[in-house]
């Protein structure tokens, strides 16, 4: 079971009660190591591959507890999944002899005190209490179909039941249920392996980041993965050089990512890290706009921000012109919501008379900070665009651009979607939008499906 | 093994297993986890409770993992002290010296024809049997939807203990040791004053598992590994530019980092970081000879050689999230990889190597076997499952799990580039013997590389200029790129002698929906390839 407010509040005590440090900070909530997010509260996968399930899983709640504690300006961290009474106090002990070791930070925070959230139901009944059964049955229907038509897919489909909660010795305190759930799945139009596999297509959907099961079209997905996987078979060259991108939203989505991280000061490469714009600077063309919305009706997110602090909307970029910079004081991008325009994905691509649409993409990474040069791949499902209409597959793409240069590019926007893009947790959802974005630059063809 | 409700009992201390607070239901009080943990017996009972419920359901084969991951992070920024990358909620690094406790245990069961998986982390008898009733229960669905039935190949049943050898446990070391020791290597980093920056960090991990199955295995092991390192960044005329120290990390104690001496690596590092911030940046795009040191190999071996030989990507296991590979498991002992001078030695049993242990995560005893022999792939990475896609008969131990709430998977071993013979050239007697060309020195994650790992373009920590066969002047900006196969591993042309192979290893490799950790070695020589594509960034 998950844990209430009045069990979470009895670990708490016990935490405090275990602490001699000047300051305890005490949380419940998923937490993100190198290379691997950590859930607090239960997960349940089921993964498919060659079209049959690999692994149905299930993780029963687990709670770990961050410790951070300070005396002075010395500070200690652990973290602990043992709750009994035991365990707490040996990660109390921990965290404290760390502390005790640790150079001064100079950069201490003083603890924040009581803080008022704002109220964002986040948490679905019914998608907690799925059943197993249930879970099934929404995979399998896909399964059936997908070996029906001799079809290799592969998915993942997860439903979280999670726990934030946060206290300090300063008073403050947060308590929050949420569930989760997310599916992301690749078709190839066949099994063939290896280099042979060049002239075979490739499709891909996902939908992450979902509070309500209910909201989560598996079907609907999986006909959209299938569709570009049949419509990406034998996928002929194209010319490398400029062209004209219409990128869907996931795609989209890993270049505005980069695009934060860099108007934000954050965005590095090895020996190299940025330096934040400046508020009121343009810094994109006038068809972007993206904000923070964690009570956005289709995110429903977390109202807790770094620290423990209340996380509340922010305009980031309007109409092109950088609002407010993204990290410190003005909290993180998160939860974003990229929207300004009313029209769909269709639309976008309507109004293309001749240019390729990017159904997905891969390693898409800043090479350099200045200039801030990209480059990546595409990846299940690239398509000319003749005449506003998809005009045949094309073959997988290396790019290479300015990211500078892609944000000033952008000619076109629709309305936002939910855009899963791959994370270490494998789905992550902001709502973006598709962009139209001219002198995309192509620069060496790939054979990879 | 049978053992009734009463010694179960007797096993947890004495007292019946008792429900504390919070719905967690426990042994007895005085028995806490991290205690029982180091219980073989108690663990024994805890796994054999749960195996009784899979035998019972019909499961034809069912494994148990019991699991305490101890992890200690520590790091120096300047004269800080901080914690490592990552993100504890919406981004903030933890800045903070953290040590991590992770218990739990897992059940995965084959039940007509298909797996299940279940975990939690209450070590409890009631938990065991509920557990192992549910990973029955997930397996007979996932059943419904597979047209053949999983098959194993057989091991035979170990029962065994196992420990990393090693001098001084690194927990035991006190941190006011460690801190000192990081802020030295700082301290004499920014002696050098055209550096503005220095960061160094210290690794530590303590795995206790423990592992029995249905066919009787029992195995207990302990596996210990140490790893940091440290880099220098400087800032010339604008320029900055980074230089880091590659320790090789090992399964091995602290004693190891004690012998590393790190500090008086310092001021060598800081004025490489300084050389390179002046470098020009190449201005050269055409074929080029490389060398490459042990730590450059290193990740261009993981991603070119490990990631395609993995067999689960092979058979589109990975295809959702990482990926597949441009290899066909048909290729096995006909696909010419590289040139003859290319030998790759896949393991989990050389001493001190990353992901050397005694069984792997299915009970199988690990092994040393060939992966590429005289550039012709001869071998796959296998598991259980996967050993039965190539008709081998045997697993190559590659079934792994980071921790108890992760599923087993097919995962990279150490894979390792082979020397040439005691005749073979030294590193120096190689770059004397080059005319032309670049050394690259050190891996740099910033590499391209496609989802079949078919087109590769990878750079180096340091890069220098070899002209008449002396290093001259440091470059800035430089890559090495092919298309795999024929543009890079059949371009090499020598490997230097066994006494310059070094056990290099990544951070880490990760894989899987949800992601898991991994570390593996991937150790080499020197090596020279000859005319291989390099260029500037956008290569």
């Amino acid at each position: 079971m998950i844990l209430t407010e009045a069990e979470v509040r009895e670990i708490f005590d016990t935490g405090f009660a275990a602490a001699t440090a000047d300051e305890v900070e005490l949380t419940m909530a998923w937490y993100h190591e190198v290379n691997r997010e950590v859930v607090c509260g239960s997960t349940k996968v089921i993964r498919f591959s060659n079209s049959y399930i690999r692994d149905d899983t299930v993780v029963m709640p687990c709670h770990p507890l961050q410790i951070h504690v300070a005396f002075g300006n010395r500070e200690g961290a652990a973290i602990t999944n043992q709750l009994d009474p035991a365990g707490i106090t040996d990660a109390v002990a921990r965290a404290e002899a760390i502390a005790r070791a640790a150079a001064p930070n100079e950069s201490h925070r003083p603890l924040h005190g009581p803080q008022e959230y704002p109220e964002i139901p986040g948490f679905d009944e019914a998608t907690a209490a799925l059943t197993d059964e249930e879970r099934h049955e929404a995979v399998a229907g896909v399964i059936e179909r997908l070996q029906a038509d001799n079809l290799n897919g592969s998915g993942y489909f997860h439903v979280d039941d999670t726990l934030e909660a946060h206290a300090n010795s300063a008073g403050a305190w947060f308590y929050r249920r949420a569930t989760k759930t997310g599916y992301a799945v690749t078709v190839r139009s066949d099994a063939t392996t290896g280099r042979e596999s060049s002239r075979i297509g490739s499709g891909w959907a996902a939908a992450g980041d979902l509070r309500r099961f209910a909201d989560l079209d598996i079907p609907g997905l999986t006909d959209v993965a299938i569709r570009k996987a049949l419509g990406s078979v034998d996928p002929q060259p194209f010319e490398m050089g400029p062209h004209t991108v219409v990128l869907e939203p996931s795609a989209a989505a890993s270049f505005i990512g980069l695009l934060m991280r860099l108007w934000s000061g954050s965005a590095r490469t090895v020996g190299a890290w940025g330096t934040p714009s400046e508020a009121g600077a343009r810094v994109a063309s006038e068809h972007l706009n993206l904000r923070t919305q964690p009570g956005h009706p289709q995110i429903m997110g977390s109202p807790y921000g770094p620290g423990g602090m209340p996380l509340g909307e922010r305009v980031w970029v309007e109409d092109g012109v950088l609002r407010n910079v993204p990290g410190g004081e003005n909290g993180p991008a998160v939860h974003l919501v990229g929207d300004g325009a009313s029209k769909s994905l269709e639309d976008v691509i309507a109004g293309v008379d001749r240019g390729i649409l990017m159904t997905q993409n891969w390693n898409t990474m800043l090479r350099t900070i200045d200039p801030p040069h990209v480059n990546g791949m595409t990846r299940n499902g690239l398509f000319r665009i003749e005449d506003g209409q998809l005009a045949g597959p094309l073959q997988n793409a290396w790019y290479s651009l300015r990211l500078d240069e892609f944000a000033n590019n952008i000619e076109d926007a629709s309305r936002p979607y939910n855009a899963a893009s791959f994370g270490s947790s494998g789905l992550n959802g902001n709502l973006m939008p598709a962009l139209r974005v001219a002198n995309f630059n192509f620069y060496r063809p790939s054979e990879a499906v | 093994m049978d053992i009734t409700r009463r010694q179960f009992v007797r096993l947890c201390g004495g007292t019946a297993a008792v429900v504390l607070p919070f719905g967690l239901t426990r042994c007895a009080a005085s028995r806490p986890a991290h205690e029982l943990i180091e219980d073989v017996e108690w663990k024994k009972g805890l796994a054999d409770a749960s195996l009784r419920v899979a035998n019972s359901r019909g499961a034809t084969f069912a494994d148990v993992r019991v699991v305490r991951n101890l992890i200690q992070t520590i790091a120096a920024d300047d004269q800080a002290i901080k914690g490592v990358p990552g993100e504890w909620h919406y981004g903030s690094s933890p800045e903070h010296v953290l040590e991590k406790v992770d218990i739990g245990f897992n059940v995965r069961v084959l039940k007509d024809g298909a797996w299940g998986f279940a975990a939690s982390p209450v070590l409890s008898e009631d938990e065991a049997v509920a557990v192992a009733g549910l990973a029955c229960d997930l397996a007979e669905k996932a059943a419904t939807t597979i047209p053949e039935p999983i098959r194993l190949v057989p091991e035979p049943v170990h029962v065994d203990t196992w420990v990393t050898p090693h001098e001084e446990d690194p927990f035991t070391v006190p941190l006011d040791e460690k801190v000192a020791l990081l802020l030295r290597i700082n301290e004499e980093v920014r002696r050098n004053p055209q550096t503005d920056r220095a960061f160094s960090w210290l690794d530590f991990w303590d795995e206790n598992k423990f592992y029995m199955n249905s066919e009787g295995a029992e195995i207990q092991q302990r596996l210990v590994r140490s790893d940091g390192s440290f880099f220098a960044r400087a800032h010339v005329d604008g320029v900055t530019a980074q230089r880091r120290f590659f320790i090789n990390p090992l399964n091995i104690g602290y004693e190891y980092i004690r012998g590393l001496n790190l500090p008086s690596h310092a001021e060598r590092i800081a004025a490489e970081a300084v050389e390179k911030a002046k470098a020009p940046l190449i201005d050269f795009s055409g074929q080029l000879d490389v060398v490459m040191d042990p730590q450059n190999i290193c990740l261009f071996e993981h991603e070119t050689i490990g990631h395609p030989t993995e067999l689960n990507r092979t058979v589109l296991v990975e295809t959702n999230f990482a990926g597949s590979t441009f290899l066909a498991p048909e290729d096995m002992g006909s696909y010419e990889f590289g040139s003859p001078v290319m030998n790759f030695v896949g393991d989990r049993s050389r001493p001190m190597l990353r992901s050397t242990c005694g069984y792997d995560d299915e009970g199988v005893k690990t092994q040393e076997w060939d992966v590429v022999r005289e550039g012709k792939l001869v071998g796959f990475q296998t598991t259980r499952e996967f050993a039965t896609y190539v008709g081998e008969e045997a697993s190559r131990g590659c079934c792994m799990t980071e921790s108890w709430d992760r599923v087993p998977q097919g995962r990279m071993p150490n894979l390792s580039l082979e020397p040439g013979g005691q005749d073979a050239p030294s590193p120096e007697e190689l770059i004397a013997d080059t005319r032309r060309g670049l050394l690259f020195r050190g891996f740099s994650s910033r590499i391209v590389q496609d989802y079949q790992r078919r087109y590769h373009t990878y750079t180096g920590n340091a890069v220098w200029e070899i002209e008449n066969g002396r290093t001259t002047r440091m470059l800035r900006g430089a890559h090495y790129y092919g298309q795999n196969p024929g543009e890079l591993w059949h371009r090499l042309e020598t490997v230097t002698n066994p006494a310059s192979w070094e056990p290099a290893a990544l951070d880490s490799d990760d894989i899987g929906q949800p992601t898991q950790r991994n570390h593996n070695t991937h150790g080499a020589p020197w090596a020279r390839f000859r005319n291989l594509n390099v260029g500037g960034p956008g290569s």
